[in-house]
């Protein structure tokens, strides 16, 4: 996973690189976990699958709205978002199999409380080689 | 950044209509704040919240202004009920997050000798964090009443006294809450994070009363030099993040004229949308009153039992509850004319001036209190609407100090430094729960709050009470 903190004065922006736009969603999921979770974002061999259908008007919104399924997961049902599985992007549609491990307070903190990802200044794009993506969270 | 910005006075810059701009901008800042508010993009923000349809007077933004999204945090914006809109982005994710001030009849001195007992009393009874395990569990059912009830339901749960209401901004409930337009994610937020203090900037703060300026306010206020109080910081927790995140995404889809930026998605005030929106948020704004009351209550067991008194004794009294993340329905006079107006307060408190009708009683003559917490080492303020507020801010102040370093340039600038042990030399013992939060949450990472306080002060929309500093903080 290829990503940088951007310093946002009052919350937390992310720069992320992936070679396929697929892998971008995916990785996007994981940085979120991982700010999330800090040091715990560990998990063990005990998966739940869940199945993701979203629509969104362009890639931005549909970025926005999986990330938000994600927080959602976390904080509401508290399970942690580990990989995903055939993801499909087509025309403003999102489909994807996701794994989650349940958040176990012994072994999981949360050690920044992610409130929302916004649309402010958000972006997914290709560059050259690359997908990247600029996002803000609020925290 | 090429705006235009005219100084009107000390503590007044407009920015003229440009661009897409329906109304002016006008920001309160001294030279030193005005300096450090052009390094980002909040004055951008400022300007873009001037072109949405139906806005009113001026795009406002108070001396804590900083950048946000969408709108700018320490922003205020008001919107013509018939033509305006109605902007999630325009409250915030966290919904109804604000502040409350309790006095009691105690000399902090006399609590100083059992301070640490106390913090690491209140830390242990008071759930706070992420997860906050210790919260209410709630049905669905009684949700539904919390959302509707606000801090009503609290005190008919046994959670503090109907006197309480009477302190709290709309007695802590606002009218016209539907819980039947939430969605199942919003329910399954708000069913088990009630009763908790949540994490980031919120906290509990027991302070003393450091020093007086109005003297005849504070004993209305029923402040005294060296008095012992709290200062509570929370929310609606999880429930308001995805009411506000819900609509976001509801609004941007059906959104109707093109925006400068994604995160202002509106909808006009009087359409579907719109309403169910202001009733949906009426919900987590209930929830957050219900929130702190609890809250308020917890402290007051634990000081009872660590100081063994009675509560004739300790004389736990609201002073004051106020909102800094809202939008309500309110009329105020602008250029003379009176208006029923929507107001977006995002990071700004109300500030209703001496002999406003919406006063309670008690403080009809001197006007309403208003908290302005610091950060966690320095100090807080008790400030009173002033007159200037009514004239031309829809009744509005400044909320806090507003950040100046993000988490990461805190987080860096605290490395190496053992931020409790700091606090403790300087008396004042601080307990967190995150890792990270007391670096984040560093002094040095907010504005110098007394300056911000200034402002308000000189430009007269909010008058200066008191200042308390800190002695015992938890957070989350």
């Amino acid at each position: 996973m290829e990503y940088s903190i951007v310093n946002h004065t009052a919350d937390l922006g992310v720069w992320i690189k992936a070679s396929t736009l697929e892998q971008l969603f995916e990785d996007a999921g994981k940085i979120l976990m991982e700010i999330s979770l800090g040091e715990s974002f560990i998990f063990e061999e005990n998966y739940e699958i869940k199945e993701f259908e979203i629509e969104g008007s362009d890639l931005v919104d549909l970025m926005v709205r999986w990330l938000g399924e994600l927080l959602y997961i976390l904080d509401g049902e508290r399970f942690i978002f580990c990989r995903t599985k055939d993801i499909q992007i087509t025309d403003g549609k999102f489909h994807a199999w996701a794994y989650f491990v349940p958040f176990k307070e012994e072994l999981h903190n949360i050690e920044t409380y992610i409130k929302a990802v916004t649309y402010h200044q958000a972006k997914v794009e290709k560059k050259d080689a690359w997908w990247e993506a600029f996002l803000i969270f609020d925290v | 950044m090429d705006m235009e910005i005219k100084r009107l006075d000390e503590v007044r810059w407009l920015i003229p209509k440009q661009g897409q701009m329906r109304v002016e901008g006008l920001v309160y800042a001294s030279d030193e704040l005005m300096e450090q508010v052009r390094k980002d993009q909040s004055l951008v923000q400022v300007a873009n919240v001037a072109t949405l349809p139906g806005i009113v007077w001026r795009s406002l933004a108070m001396p804590d202004i900083h950048w946000g999204y969408g709108f700018p945090i320490g922003g205020v914006a008001a919107f013509d009920m018939e033509e305006g809109v109605v902007s999630p982005g325009g409250v915030g994710y966290d919904i109804n997050c604000g502040c409350r001030l309790v006095t009691t009849k105690l000399h902090a001195q006399e609590i100083k000798g059992v301070l640490k007992d106390l913090v690491l009393a209140l830390f242990k009874n008071i759930p706070c964090g992420v997860g906050s395990t210790g919260a209410l569990k709630l049905k669905k059912n009684e949700l539904f009443s919390v959302s509707q009830k606000g801090a009503l339901w609290a005190v008919e749960k046994g959670f503090g006294e109907h006197e309480d209401l009477l302190h709290t901004e709309d007695q802590g409930t606002l009218p016209d809450a539907d819980p039947s337009i939430l969605s199942e994610k919003a329910i399954t937020r708000g069913l088990d994070q009630l009763g908790t203090l949540g994490s980031g900037n919120h906290f509990l703060e027991v302070e003393e009363v450091a020093e007086i300026y109005d003297d005849k306010v504070a004993d209305r206020f029923g402040l005294f030099l060296g008095q012992a109080t709290i200062l509570i910081h929370s929310g609606s927790r999880g429930f308001g993040h995805q009411i506000c995140d819900d609509f976001l995404k509801l609004m941007s889809k059906s959104q109707e004229f093109p925006l400068p930026d994604r995160q202002l998605a509106c909808a006009r005030i009087q359409s579907d949308l719109g309403k169910r929106y202001l009733a949906a948020m009426a919900c987590a704004a209930n929830y957050a009153w219900a929130n702190r009351q609890i809250l308020m209550h917890y402290t007051q067991e634990t000081l009872l039992k660590v100081l063994n008194l009675s509560p004739k004794e300790l004389g736990f009294r609201l002073l004051y509850d106020v909102c800094h993340n809202i939008a309500k329905i309110e009329t105020h006079k602008v250029l003379g004319k009176t208006m029923k107006l929507c107001v977006h307060r995002k990071g700004a408190t109300r500030a209703l001036p001496p002999g406003h009708p919406m006063l309670p009683q008690d403080f009809k003559e001197v006007g309403q209190p208003v908290l302005i917490p610091g950060d966690m080492g320095t100090q807080s303020f008790v400030l009173v609407g002033a007159a200037n507020a009514a004239l031309e801010s829809f009744a509005s102040t400044c909320h806090g100090a507003g950040r100046v370093l993000s988490r990461a340039q805190a987080t860096k600038a605290a490395k190496g430094r053992a931020i409790n042990r700091e606090m403790e030399d300087q008396g004042i013992i601080v307990m967190s729960r995150g890792k990270d939060t007391l670096k984040e949450e560093l002094p040095e990472a907010y504005k110098d709050v007394s300056k911000v306080v200034e402002v308000v002060h000189k430009a007269s929309l909010a008058t200066k009470v008191a200042r308390l500093r800190p002695l015992g903080v938890i957070k989350g």
